[in-house]
């Protein structure tokens, strides 16, 4: 007998072509199962096509179309009660909501939020290192002088304090015009100092780790942009499956949609470069040429994602792209 | 403190502690699911419904011209998010209604599926709104189809679902965001255009801008044609 089958929660049921409910295969009561089943749905209609053809049911198709469930399942007697319905359907799909999840995120969501993880640390290490020169200028402005970098502040502070230490670590007279501080006061600034340290390895552990990351994930992406400027394109188009599928027009201006939109309402010139900026080509470029370096890369970086996400990140082919970048960078010029 | 029901719709309340706030009457006694008040007055609980957070509210406090949501309803949500209106769609609906809830984004609906199983007349469906076919055996037909998602398609992804899951002479109710259409266009313009493409499968009952609560929304109910 040829009939059409509709899949529901609790079972699937072939309908001839009055409407008349011929054959049956119920899942059971229990909503774990149910969901479990309702996964694959490709799996399931195979199975159930099979079950019918032992019971001479030859299924014809099945229908997509929404029916009065309730209703229909106290009829069939699969439930006695609405409330039983109910609570079977409550379970049933906050079981299959958690079933899905576990499969709904892919590894490119770590890329996202390590490089925002990172882009955090930038901030707080900003904030701490103005704090922390600022109270160590005022006992030592001599050394705070010839002192310049953050790493350098952080790394001599966390092992020295004293003054006399310190003079002789920069090799500078130990005379200052600095205030005197106690012992106290010292050790809570150092106490600072070695904080702020803690933060730049940690810095500098997260962007190891976005490196390895985008090794594994976006190989050619990672080596056409860089990894940490290739992991701030996908945290941008909001995942790797997004960036593969923007065009390089996208991707030249990601990062400046301000100046985008702004362009797009008022017709301001419209940007050259968004985040693409960050990338030595771009950066290094004569200002006047900025934007047509900006397009070649957003065109390679295009491509390089498009290979990263549709190979899962097997096929291997930055060489070329980086060649050919480069042959046109020498056309330009 | 005193609650009174509101004179045309049936499970919003208001309750007047000072200000006059809209509420609904909390199903699940002392959850507060978006951080709103919770009110207790003659044994019964009422969860404050913030128009900022919510458009229906919104919708509500703008003089909506009927709400078609009522007790014992079966509700489609599309677009559910964290649960906020849906929630309040939960109360009025009460025990022997459902609302199917379905979201596409899985950070979102994380937060969803712990709302769901607390009030357990809400199905949470991770899926895609504009691809009904892949919930179409969960969802029942409904009385209503509730439609807020930011897509460029709205009106195209709301005629999708109502085809499928309205039943005759159902209600919609659709928050049209005009940004999601298009940003640099005059709202009223793209208003005017979803209003036809509209108005070729339902009868336009109402339509209301949702200012100041929303910029730039607004909330059409709509009755089904077939």
């Amino acid at each position: 007998m040829e009939c059409s089958v509709i899949i529901m929660p609790f079972g699937a049921f072939a309908f001839d072509k009055n409407g008349k409910v011929v054959w049956r295969k119920t899942f059971g009561k229990n909503a774990e199962q149910c969901a479990k089943l309702f996964l694959d749905t490709e799996k399931l209609k195979e199975e159930i096509k099979k079950e019918a053809s032992l019971n001479n049911i030859d299924i014809t198709n099945f229908k997509e179309e929404a029916i009065d469930l309730e209703k229909f399942a106290i009829e069939q007697g699969v439930f006695k009660k609405p409330e039983e319905f109910s609570s079977f359907m409550s379970d049933f799909s906050i079981k299959l909501t958690q079933l899905k999840m576990k499969q709904a995120f892919s590894a490119d969501i770590l890329i996202i939020h390590s490089i925002l993880a990172l882009e955090d640390l930038d901030k707080i290490i900003n904030l701490i290192y103005e704090r922390l020169s600022e109270l160590f200028g005022l006992y030592f402005p001599e050394a705070m002088e010839k002192i310049t970098s953050v790493d350098k502040l952080s790394s001599i502070l966390s092992d020295k304090i004293e003054r006399s230490e310190i003079a002789e670590e920069l090799k500078i007279s130990e005379e200052s015009m600095g205030y005197e501080m106690k012992k106290d006061d010292l050790e809570t600034i150092q106490e600072i100092a070695k904080k702020l340290d803690g933060i730049l390895s940690l810095r500098e552990k997260i962007s190891k780790y976005i490196e390895r990351k985008m090794e594994e994930i976006a190989p050619n992406l990672s080596k056409v942009a860089g990894p940490l400027l290739g992991a701030k394109l996908i945290s941008l188009a909001n995942g790797l499956e997004n960036l593969a599928r923007m065009p390089s027009s996208t991707i030249q201006v990601l990062g400046a949609e301000k100046a985008l939109f702004r362009h797009l309402r008022t017709g301001t010139k419209p940007p050259k470069h968004g985040v693409i900026l960050q990338h030595p080509l771009v950066r290094n470029a004569k200002i006047s040429r900025r934007g047509r370096v900006a397009r070649a890369l957003a065109a390679k970086i295009a491509i390089a994602s498009k290979v990263d996400f549709y190979s899962k990140g097997k096929e291997i082919v930055w060489e070329k792209l980086l060649k050919d970048l480069e042959e046109k960078m020498k056309d330009e010029s | 403190m005193k609650v009174e029901k509101d004179k045309r719709f049936d499970g919003v309340y208001w309750v007047k502690n000072g200000k006059r706030r809209l509420a609904t009457k909390n199903l699940v006694k002392g959850y507060s699911v978006y951080g709103e008040f919770l009110f207790n007055i003659n044994n019964e609980e009422y969860r404050e419904w913030i128009p900022k957070r919510s458009k229906l509210a919104a919708y509500i406090l703008k003089g909506a011209s009927e709400m078609p949501i009522k007790e014992g309803d079966c509700v489609l949500y599309l677009g559910a998010a964290s649960g906020t209106t849906a929630s309040h769609i939960s109360d009025i609906v009460g025990s022997n209604g459902k609302i199917y809830c379905v979201d596409v984004s899985p950070r979102i609906v994380r937060e969803l599926v712990f709302v769901c199983s607390k009030k357990k007349n809400m199905f949470p469906i991770l899926a895609d709104a504009s691809k009904p076919e892949s919930y179409v055996g969960i969802v029942p037909k409904c009385d209503i189809v509730y439609q807020d998602i930011a897509q460029p398609n709205q009106a195209e992804i709301l005629i999708k679902n109502c085809e499928m899951f309205l039943k005759k002479n159902g209600y919609a109710l659709f928050a049209v965001k005009s940004r999601s259409i298009d940003v640099t266009a005059n709202p009223s313009k793209i208003f005017g255009e979803v209003e036809k493409i509209l108005s070729e499968k339902f009868k336009i009952l109402d339509k209301r801008r949702l200012d100041p609560f929303e910029n730039d929304h607004m909330m059409f109910l709509l009755r089904w044609k077939k």
